[in-house]
This record gives C-alpha cells, structure tokens and sequence, in this order.
C-alpha cells in the first residue's frame, strides 16, 4: 500500500502545483486559435450534435429510452465518456510528452497524469453546466439523488488517475503502448453503454458489459441526473469498481515508484 | 575544510544500447541483461567546494553533456553515488521551455517548476525581463523568438530563480558579445554570494575566463581535474597534438578511445560498494506486491460474485434447500408408518373458494377421474379439505380438485384500494420503467404481440390449448387462450422483499392453504401473486370471465 499512498500525498501536496500547470496547458492548447477557449464547448457540441443525429434520429428514430428522451440519455452518458477519454488518452501520454519539460529529478513526475486530467476537467465542468441547461429544457431536475454526484465525481477521477498513473509509466518505457491506449477507448466508446442501453441485453451479457469500469461511472451518471437508483444499491458492483481501481492504482503506483528516475533513459 | 557542495564518488553512468527494440523491452523486464552499452562516463569522482566556479571541457562526444545532466539531477546515474547540497539549475538552449506560450508565460511556468510561489514569480519576473532583454516579445509566443532570444530567456529565468549551483551548458554560444559580458557578470555576483557554477563549453577561451579549476573529460572519463592554468595548458597542447595527426591517425585515435567505452561495466560488480537502489529494492517490491494481489482477489471474486444473482441468497437457499429435503426426509419416514387413508382425515372449512387458474374438476377424491375444466377466477364453494383435495360444490354439484389451484376467500377483503402503479413497486428495476408499455398489450391477439415485440425467448403451448409467450429479458411472459387472444401477463422477478407484497397479502380476496398464491382485485385486472415462483399475473378483467 505505501506506494500508492506515497503517490497520493504527493498529488495532495502538490495540488497548487497541479492546478497552475493545468491552467498553463490550456493556455498553451489554445494560444494559437482565434475562439480559444470556446473551442473546449465548440468541439464536444458538434460531436454531440453528430451522435445525436445518426444514433438518436437515424437509427432509433427519435425513439427514447425508457420515458428519458434520447438526447438526455445520451448526453448523460457522453459527457462524462468526452472527459474520460481524452484524459485518458493524453493521461496515459503525459509522461513521455512532459518529462523533458520537467528536466529535474525531483520533480514530482506522478503529478504529470493529474495535470492532464485536471486540464481536461475545466472542459467537463463546461459540458455539465451545458447538460443541466439541457436537463431542464427537458423537465429533468434530479432531485434528491443528485447529491450522488460526487460520489461518482470521485469514482471517476480515482479511476482515472489511477489508470493514467498506471499506463502513463507503461507508455513511457513501452511505446506501443500508447496507441494501444487509444486504439482501446476508441472500442470502449462503443462497448460502453453512452448511446444504447444495456436493459436491451440479457442478463448475463449485461454482467459482462458492467465489468468495464467506465460503465459503472456512465451508470452512476445517469442514476444521479435520472434519480434511477442509488450508488450502495448494486454493492457487489461498487465493490467490484473500487477493488479494481484500487488494484490499478497499487499496481501503477509500483511501476511508477521504480521506474521513476529512469524516464529520461527511455526517451 | 568545508563540506564540498557537489561530490561525485565513482559515477558512472552507462547507456544500454538495443540492436532492436525488443531487446530493450526485454531489458526492462530483466529477462536479458548482456547487451551491449555505450559508457558515457565511467568511474568520475571529484569535489567541489562552495563559491567555485568549475569549468568543464572535453571534445564532442566526450560526455560533458552526460555530466552536466548528472549534476543538474535531470538524469541518474547508473552507480556511483551524487551528493549535492542545495538547488540546482540547468542552462541549456531552450530547455523547458513551452513552443505555444508567451515568454511571460514561460517564465511562470518554469519557476512553478521550480516550485517558487506565485508572489515570489511576480517579483522576479520584472528582473528576469530585463535581464533578457527582449523587449516587447515577452508577450509573444516563443516560437516567433529567434535563437539567441530564447536562450537569454532560458538563461535569465535560470540564473534568476535563485540556485545554489548553477550549471551552464553551452548556452553561452549564441549570445553576443554584449549578452556575454552581461553573464560573466552575473557570474561574478553569484560567485560573490558563495554560489558554485559549473561551466560546460568545448570553447577553452571562454573556460578559461571565468573558471577556477577545470575539469577535463575526454571519451568518457576524467582526464583531469586541476587549475584553470594547468588543465588550459595541458588541454591546448592535446588538441594541437592531435590536430597534428594525419587524417588516418585521428580517425585510429579516435576509434580506440570509443572501443574503451563499449562493453559493459563491471568495475564494482564485485566490490563491497553498494550499487544504491539496487540492494534494498528487492525487499519492499515484494511487501508491496502483497496488496496488489490482495486486490486483484478482490477484484476476481467481485466479479465473480456479479455473475451470481445473489451469491448471499443463492448460499442460504441451497442451504434451506438442504435442510428442508432432510426434514422432508423425516416427515416421509414418518407419514409412512401412520399412514393414514386420505378419505379419512378431513378438515371442515365451509367457506367461499375461487379458482386461482383453469380449474380441474375430479369425480373423486383420489383426483383420477377429470369431468370438466372450469375458468379462472370463479366462484366455488368448499365443503372440506383431506389430504390434498378439496371438496367443492359448484353450480350444485359436489366435485374434488386438487389443493394447490384453489383460493380461500377471506371475505373481508373484496375491496382492494391497491393500484397497478403501486404493485408495480414490486417489479424488477429493470421493468418498473417499461411495464405500461408492455401492459398495453394486454388485449391483444397472439400475432399482434408477436410483430410487435421483440426478444421471444421462448413459445410454449400448455395442456389446455393455451400458449405462452416469453420474454424472459424482460421478465415477461403473456398468456393467450386457445382463440389466440390474451389472457394473461405474467410478471416475473418480482421482489418479493417489496413493502408493497405485505399490502397485497393483507388486501388478498383469496389465498391458498399454504399461503403461496394469494389471489386480488385491482382495477381492471385480477391479480395472481405466486410467491413460490416470485411471480405476478395480472387477468384484465373480461366480460365473459367476471362471473
């Protein structure tokens, strides 16, 4: 356990630190483009609009999902998917693109994945507010399950650090890797419940669909805005998540610990 | 004498060299461990003292970069021990320097890597931009920066973030004339703070103006470590020895020296001197591997136990399931001996009785000798029970049928107040969403049912011209009578733990002897709870049946 709680305090410690450079990287991203900015909502609204339109108008006829209408039943599914991805993607590239960046040892490099996923969270908090207003065009409140919201908010941002941590060491040494990483979200986009639901499945194939963690966190997501269940209903899957979360996170944390000081070999 | 600030004790460092990618993989996995490496540095011990300023000087490809990286931590070394007191920082051309930010930006961001708070930042930024000198620029980006503007920045963000040794790596090339004299000074001031700086250059002259001793690298190793004056001299008099060399020569010359790097160092191998790192690492990987796998159980039953429906409950009930055959192992040993003719024992009940489904009429009480079927939901009279047959009087005849098909009406219930929405509390999650949709098709013909809905996972005829229709993803199933139109929906999964079942057993008109099936009214629908099998059937209320 000591690695991993060393690699945690570290992040708390650090958090100034993490949030300054984070604020730096968009800066950075979005120097170079007239709307800036803007284009953190620009982009995930076409996205949205194309999903929409193909899975929502083309192939399900507009039809809804149980009494939720379609487009909240999407949007609740891949907005939190446009914050886990590419965070996960870059995430999983942070070391190796930053590390010559950091160019000293003592660097804290296990905060190079929670920068990524912190850059990239300015862009979900934008999204959510946009999923509310849509929410409410909708007559969809949430009511007392909201208050869920950051349980999963933790869930998703432990899962995620802990899985960059782990493939971000990987990828650095292991190049391959990387486009593996993003060869794997890309499949994981479709294999996730975002835009079909799983109640269409039997039930042993909707087990089988549930044990892809991104699926717990889509699910909890739409349990919260949709009020549909509560996060201590399913124990045995939330126990599941946080067993695999925390495996992930001991085994990165290992991988981390030992390869620390050797990144700048293997660029 | 003081302490020295930098101390070197036989570093070495050695880079691995790959004929193929995989090989390196295999490297790191230690599965392969006798490849080829190039030596950049081997054995380099020195000291220095504060307040120094040390020149480095070699030919290139000698390893002066190598060395300026171990001084400035930004690489390990592969043995050998580095002890330095203090911050250190590195000038290099652009080094960590962001293309797409603005200076001013850079500068921020490169103290924060050097972990200076925002207020310290603010202060040195004034003095960093003067120092630059680049006048307007610092609010461009740095890629519209020439070279030499961008190594002034990089050396002014250096120089100003404060370090107690400061490593200078050939940066000093592109500035001009003017630039230079504008850090020789600087490097005055900080020589005069008691600051060390170490000077890389391959240029002697400009080594030479500024160091105190000088360190001499040439392929790999220290050649020489003494005063600026006897290291410039002995420097000069090896560079013009070989410039003197013919072109063969230089080329021998230079091929041995490298050859001295190739190979795989081995100088400590055996000796006492501990490789740090190396030692007391294999320890702690194991402790915290036991964690790993601790969870990675965890994680396996987990998921295991989610492919169970309910592991706890699937336990107990193999675990009644158990404990009941051996009760009814008992009870069987001990009805055999009394043995009781079923004619004999009879309970009186006298009281209203309902069909609970199609009901088998018998002519005896031995249920041998079937005489006619009667509907669902209607109304009978029942004299007394013995074993497990009935005696009922229905439309003035006296007949037997069998225990288990038949309600008991509790008369005191035959107005229920319960509504469809309510039982619906009792559904499977899955279903409580949808169950209206599929209650739509509760008057429908078996073909409608079957163009419309999707999933059949089963069609089953029954004994009595019936068919069954099943949608068991959905926990559903509907029921049609010989003509083909529906009769019945069948619920499945219901939550049996529901506080709505309490409701419904209390508000039953009807329920079996042995409580299993109980029997109600809402609006439009009469209801069948089958507790053993966890299902709800649900009768719309047809004229021909609401006898």
């Amino acid at each position: 356990m000591t690695p991993a709680l060393r690699i945690m305090k570290e992040q708390l410690i650090n958090f100034p630190l993490i949030l300054r450079l984070a604020l730096f990287d968009i800066k950075g991203k979005y120097q170079m483009h007239y709307l800036g900015i803007l284009w953190q909502i620009i982009n995930p609204m076409i996205q949205v609009g194309v999903y929409w339109f193909v899975f929502g108008v083309g192939l399900r006829q507009g039809g809804a999902v149980g009494d939720t209408p379609f487009i909240v039943y999407l949007l609740l599914g891949i907005v939190p998917w446009f914050f886990i991805s590419p965070s996960i993607v870059q995430g999983s590239n942070s070391i190796y693109s930053k590390v010559n960046l950091v160019s000293k040892m003592n660097f804290p490099v296990s905060v190079l994945p929670s920068i990524t996923i912190l850059g990239n969270a300015v862009n979900f908090a934008f999204m959510m507010m946009l999923l509310y207003i849509v929410l409410f065009a909708h007559g969809i409140y949430g009511g007392v399950s909201l208050i869920q919201l950051p349980y999963y908010l933790l869930c998703m941002l432990t899962f995620m650090y802990a899985f960059t941590l782990f493939s971000s060491t990987i990828s650095a040494i292991i190049r391959d890797y990387q486009l593996l990483v993003q060869s794997v979200m890309r499949m994981l986009f479709f294999v996730t419940p975002i835009f079909w639901s799983m109640d269409s499945f039997p039930e042993k194939l909707q087990t089988v669909i549930k044990l892809n963690p991104f699926a717990y966190i889509v699910n909890g997501f739409r349990d919260t805005f949709l009020g549909s269940g509560w996060f201590y209903e399913d124990w045995r899957y939330m126990l599941y998540f946080w067993s695999i979360t925390i495996l992930v996170l001991l085994v990165g944390s290992i991988l981390h610990e030992n390869f620390k000081s050797k990144f700048v070999d293997y660029l | 004498m003081t302490k020295p600030v930098v101390k070197f004790s036989n570093v070495t460092k050695e880079y691995s060299l790959f004929k193929k990618k995989s090989d390196q993989l295999l490297d790191i996995l230690s599965f392969k461990r006798n490849n080829k490496s190039f030596l950049a540095l081997q054995d380099i011990s020195f000291e220095v003292d504060r307040g120094e300023t040390i020149g480095i000087i070699g030919t290139n490809g000698s390893g002066k970069s190598t060395l300026s990286n171990l001084l400035a931590q930004v690489v390990p070394p592969s043995s050998g021990n580095i002890n330095i007191e203090g911050e250190t920082s590195l000038v290099a051309i652009s080094a960590g320097l962001n293309n797409h930010l603005t200076g001013y930006e850079n500068i921020e961001l490169k103290c924060l890597m050097h972990g200076l708070s925002k207020s310290e930042i603010a202060k040195i930024a004034p003095d960093i931009i003067d120092f630059a000198d680049i006048g307007e620029f610092i609010y461009q980006p740095i890629k519209n920066y020439s070279s030499g503007m961008k190594s002034r920045l990089g050396f002014a963000i250096s120089v100003h973030i404060e370090p107690d040794i400061l490593i200078v790596d050939e940066a000093l090339s592109v500035g001009d004339s003017t630039f230079h004299q504008k850090c020789v000074d600087k490097f005055e001031e900080f020589k005069e703070q008691g600051k060390t700086i170490f000077f890389i250059s391959h240029s002697l002259s400009q080594v030479k103006k500024i160091s105190d001793r000088i360190i001499w690298v040439s392929y790999g190793k220290m050649k020489m470590f003494d005063t600026t004056a006897k290291v410039a001299k002995e420097y000069t008099a090896y560079i013009n020895w070989f410039n003197e060399l013919t072109k063969a020569e230089k080329k021998n010359h230079k091929k041995d020296m490298l050859a001295t790097q190739f190979g795989k160092w081995t100088g400590y191998n055996n000796e006492s001197t501990p490789q740090k790192g190396n030692v007391n690492r294999e320890k702690p990987r194991v402790r915290s591997l036991i964690p790993a796998i601790f969870m990675m159980l965890l994680t396996l039953l987990s998921a295991a136990s989610m492919f169970l429906d309910n592991p706890s409950q699937a336990l107990l009930s193999k675990w009644n399931s158990l404990n009941l055959n051996s009760k009814e192992a008992q009870s069987e040993s001990n009805v055999e001996e009394p043995a009781p003719p079923s004619g004999e024992i009879r309970e009186e009940i006298n009281q209203e009785g309902v069909s609970l489904g199609q009901l088998t009429l018998y002519e005896d009480r031995e249920l041998s000798n079937q005489i006619e079927v009667i509907s669902s939901f209607t109304n009978l009279y029942v004299h007394n029970l013995s074993g497990n047959s009935y005696e009922v009087e229905y439309q003035g005849d006296l007949f037997y049928t069998a225990k288990d098909e038949l309600g008991l009406v509790d008369a005191k219930n035959l107005d229920s107040q319960l509504t469809l929405d309510e039982l619906s509390n009792s559904f499977s999650s899955s279903f409580v969403q949808s169950y209206e949709y599929f209650f739509a098709f509760g008057s429908s013909t078996i073909d409608e049912v079957k163009s419309t809905l999707r999933g059949l996972t089963s069609e089953r005829e029954l004994p009595k011209g019936e068919v069954l229709l099943e949608y068991s993803n959905d926990h559903l199933a509907y029921l049609f009578d010989e003509e083909g139109s529906a009769r019945a929906i069948h619920v499945y999964s219901i939550d049996l733990d529901s506080p709505v079942i309490e409701d419904i057993k209390t508000n039953s008109i009807a329920a079996t002897d042995d409580k299993e099936i109980y029997y109600m009214k809402i609006d439009q629908y009469n209801v069948i709870i089958d507790t053993e099998e966890n299902r709800m059937s649900f009768y719309p209320v047809r004229n021909e049946i609401s006898s």
